[in-house]
């Protein structure tokens, strides 16, 4: 067998340190973030603004605009990659959750065009996703609106999910309720219908549940990044409110392995084991801090109380949840 | 040197001859391919503007007025900004005849100042009737908004506020933009900036409402700093807490501002709804952006240490998190 010569291993040994230069190189100037390569012109961002502040009579008249309200300009749109141009730092909720596209456009009472409001339309792509972005702002104090979808009202705003989008109706003042609602309406008439599919939020028990409070957290849920896909729900219990969770999971040992993996997370985040669910085996109860915690898994649920003010309160929705989800099992 | 390879089993087709000339083909090769990557070398970077000048933008602070803070208490947002100024010393002590003021606002949103997602109008034309009182020669508004210019500041309320105040409104125009790098900071460098709205000014007042923020846990002095800036901002987003530092080492403002008449406390930075606001009646105005906001991270039921840009902002020597080591004015309006 031939041996290389001291020329052919210097060579050898030059190339070998020339190409680790190289990598070296490319890794530092790698993990300098120079924004300057990033830096399109000033003139691309004044262009995704190109609207300008329109006469009312220069847009088209959208067919569900009821009569007494024209637009106050033209419709702009928006993708994932726009969307910041219009709600700044909000657009990551949205696109972390199947964000299609944003239409706006703004509208003012033909009598008083300074009465105006703003329709926003997110298109999710899912009525899954679509709720879950309506659920997760839900207003506190607001008053359910009865539009046939999922829908509520504030003060000076309505907000509804119907099958894959996501709509906002924000006015300038309190006096447009009226308008805001026959708009709503005739934005629900115009969409197709869609035949709401049954999900595991049906599973929380009926007893001194808030309803309006069902909400859908994609990803992140509860700090945990293993954690998506959940429905939470709102209990009174004496004077104590406890959030009540379920995840219907691929299978019975994913559930049990959530179960256990977010155990973990807890006790790794300042928790600890206080003890089980009476009867519902493979449950444990956490103390975090000043909350308690209970994680119970049922065939193929991942379920629980969050963060509750009290062990007892905690534990009593756990355990009619434990048995609804037999109930589904069966 | 033949000696060497004399021990060794020739290798079928190869001798010193060949060795050398393959040797010298693989080196033209290499030096071929590394003159061309020199040739194609953009220095520049894919749809960057070259460079127009890297400058510092001015310090605006008053030296002599030293660190201050004034926390005023009350439903009125004119007779709180009034109470808070006074305890510092009035605002002569920071603006003198002839200055020429540029207030920076929070007009990002198209929105009706009843949601509370931008600066109030009355308490921008208020600050600005107190800086011509005072004797400025000009007072000036400005912002590079997220939405359309013309209808944030229509729509806001504060266009028309500025105007009758007698203060100038500067809109952000593309010739008012000048790329800048910031000494010290990590993202903002060869950035465009609003450098056109400091000009004129030789003091400079920042006016934000504090607002809940989805990607930041807030919205207070130091990230109202961002209307300042240019181009793509939104990548910015991906590391948001040192952004807001680096924003804070760019402004070296005269005075904060900081609105909590009412606070959004939840579904930041744009709201949507009076139902996200909450009234919690505070004014807070320093000459310390960081103390500013560690003090008003309070309205939206938050700690200091909940916001990695404050400590950050703090140890880039932007200012103190621990606003108390200020000896806050405090002050009740009734």
């Amino acid at each position: 067998m031939r041996h290389a010569g001291i020329a052919e291993t210097g060579i050898g040994i030059f190339i070998l340190l020339l190409l680790a230069g190289v990598a070296g190189g490319i890794y530092i100037a790698q993990s300098r973030f120079d924004p300057e390569i990033f830096n399109i012109a000033v003139k691309t961002d004044t262009a995704a603004r190109k609207n300008s502040l329109p006469s009312p009579s220069s847009a088209p008249v959208p067919a569900f605009l009821p009569e007494d309200l024209i637009p106050l300009g033209p419709e702009e749109t928006f993708d994932s990659e726009t969307l910041s141009d219009r709600i700044d730092g909000k657009a990551e909720l949205y696109t972390s959750s199947g964000f299609v596209k944003l239409s706006t456009m703004r509208f003012a009472l033909k009598t008083d065009p300074k009465s105006w409001m703003e329709l926003f339309i997110y298109e999710m792509g899912n009525p899954t996703n679509a709720f879950s972005v309506y659920s997760v702002q839900k207003r506190q104090g607001s008053k359910p609106l009865s539009l046939g979808v999922s829908a509520y009202a504030t003060e000076d705003a309505l907000f509804f999910a119907d099958g894959p989008k996501y709509f906002e109706i924000i006015s300038s003042s309190k006096d447009l309720a009226e308008q805001m609602t026959a708009l709503a309406k005739n934005l629900v008439d115009a969409e197709p219908k869609y035949a709401g599919s049954k999900n595991e939020s049906s599973l929380f028990p009926a007893e001194s549940l808030d309803e309006s409070s069902i909400s859908l957290h994609l990803s992140d849920v509860f700090g945990f990044s293993g954690l998506d896909r959940v429905y939470t729900a709102g209990y009174y219990t004496g004077d104590s409110r406890v959030t009540a969770f379920i995840s219907q999971r691929e299978n019975p040992e994913e559930a049990a392995d959530l179960a256990t993996a977010y155990g973990r997370f807890l006790l790794d985040n300042g928790g600890s084991d206080i003890g089980e669910v009476p009867n519902a085996p493979d449950s444990k109860i956490y103390k975090v801090f000043d909350t308690y915690e209970v994680v119970i898994h049922r065939g193929n649920y991942f379920a629980g109380a969050h963060e509750a003010d009290d062990v007892e309160s905690a534990v009593e929705v756990a355990s009619r949840l434990y048995s609804k989800l037999g109930e589904a099992e069966q | 040197m033949s000696d060497k390879f004399e021990d060794r089993p020739p290798q079928p087709g190869m001798n010193r001859r060949d060795f050398m000339v393959r040797s010298a083909k693989a080196g033209i090769a290499l030096a071929a391919a590394g003159a061309i990557g020199y040739f194609l070398h953009d220095p520049v970077g894919p749809g960057a503007q070259a460079e127009k000048s890297t400058l510092a933008l001015p310090d605006f602070s008053v030296p002599e007025a030293g660190k201050k803070i004034a926390i005023a208490t009350g439903e009125d947002r004119i007779k709180t900004v009034n109470a808070a100024l006074g305890a510092l010393g009035g605002i002569e002590t920071f603006i003198k005849k002839g200055d020429r003021v540029l207030l920076k606002v929070n007009a990002a949103f198209a929105t009706p100042p009843s949601l509370c997602a931008t600066t109030n109008p009355d308490l921008v034309a208020e600050v600005a009737r107190l800086c011509l009182k005072a004797g400025a020669a000009s007072v000036s508004v400005s912002d590079n908004p997220i939405n359309n210019p013309e209808s944030c500041f229509t729509l806001s309320g504060i266009g028309e506020a500025a105007q009758n105040s007698g203060a100038k409104l500067i809109l952000p125009k593309e010739s008012l933009f000048t790329n800048i790098s910031v000494p010290g900071s990590n993202l903002i460098r060869n950035w465009p900036v609003l450098s056109g709205a400091f000009q004129d000014a030789n003091k400079l007042i920042g006016i934000a409402p504090v607002k809940d923020h989805h990607r930041s846990g807030a919205s207070m002095s130091m990230k109202n700093w961002y209307g300042f800036i240019g181009g793509r901002r939104n990548i910015f987003h991906q590391d948001i807490h040192t952004f807001i530092k680096d924003l804070a080492l760019m402004i070296k403002p005269t005075l904060v501002i900081l609105d909590g008449t009412f606070t959004m406390m939840t579904n930041g930075p744009t709201g949507g709804s009076v139902s996200d606001l909450k009234q919690t009646n505070t004014m807070i105005v320093s000459t310390d952006q960081v103390a500013a906001d560690a003090a008003g991270v309070a309205l939206l039921g938050k700690k200091p240490s909940d916001l990695p840009f404050i400590f950050k902002a703090e140890q880039a020597g932007a200012g103190t998190s621990d606003f108390e080591s200020l000896s806050p004015l405090r002050v009740s309006t009734g």
